[in-house]
């Protein structure tokens, strides 16, 4: 069976601002299986990770939450972004695109090119 | 002065860390109950056999 890649530090704030942004408020649990789920389940998100960061992002602002009933009526805290979130994520997708954009210089360099 | 000003710190420090111990106690709480439910409707038993 294949190992599932486990998500790399760092770019796991991106994936949860992204998943905020596109499907609205979700509760930890759903944000953890549509994260998996929009990775095409390649991806194993790791609960002692994604808490932490979901309070360091609500503390520094850019997620809020508030406790509402669950799928089920259980009791779950709800995420969803902030307006200062949509600002960070448009910023770190502006970093990441140059970012892809300048790696793929390298992947696509010949010898040749450079004499 | 300096002595109080580092010991109110400290305190700060400390009431935040509880603070925030107990929200992740919360959510990992809330993360297990949710995924007891999701694996019980797809067909898992509670008791292990």
């Amino acid at each position: 069976m294949k190992k599932k890649t486990d998500v790399r530090q760092g770019t796991l704030a991106l994936m949860v601002l992204k998943t905020l942004d596109v499907l609205g408020p979700l509760h930890g649990y759903g944000l953890a299986r549509r994260i998996e789920q929009i990775s095409g389940d390649r991806l194993t998100l790791n609960t002692g990770t994604l808490y932490p960061l979901l309070l360091r992002l609500e503390q520094e602002g850019a997620i809020a939450s508030e406790r509402g009933p669950s799928e089920n009526n259980r009791s779950a805290r709800f995420y969803r972004l902030t307006a200062v979130g949509r600002k960070q994520l448009q910023s770190e997708t502006r970093d990441w695109e140059r970012t892809t954009e300048l790696i793929g210089r390298f992947f696509d360099v010949k010898a040749e090119d450079l004499r | 002065m300096r002595r109080l000003r580092r010991f109110l710190i400290r305190l700060t420090a400390s009431v935040t860390r509880r603070r925030d111990d107990e929200r992740l106690r919360e959510d990992l709480e809330d993360h297990i109950t949710l995924q007891t439910e999701a694996n019980v409707s797809a067909g898992e038993s509670l008791v292990k056999k």
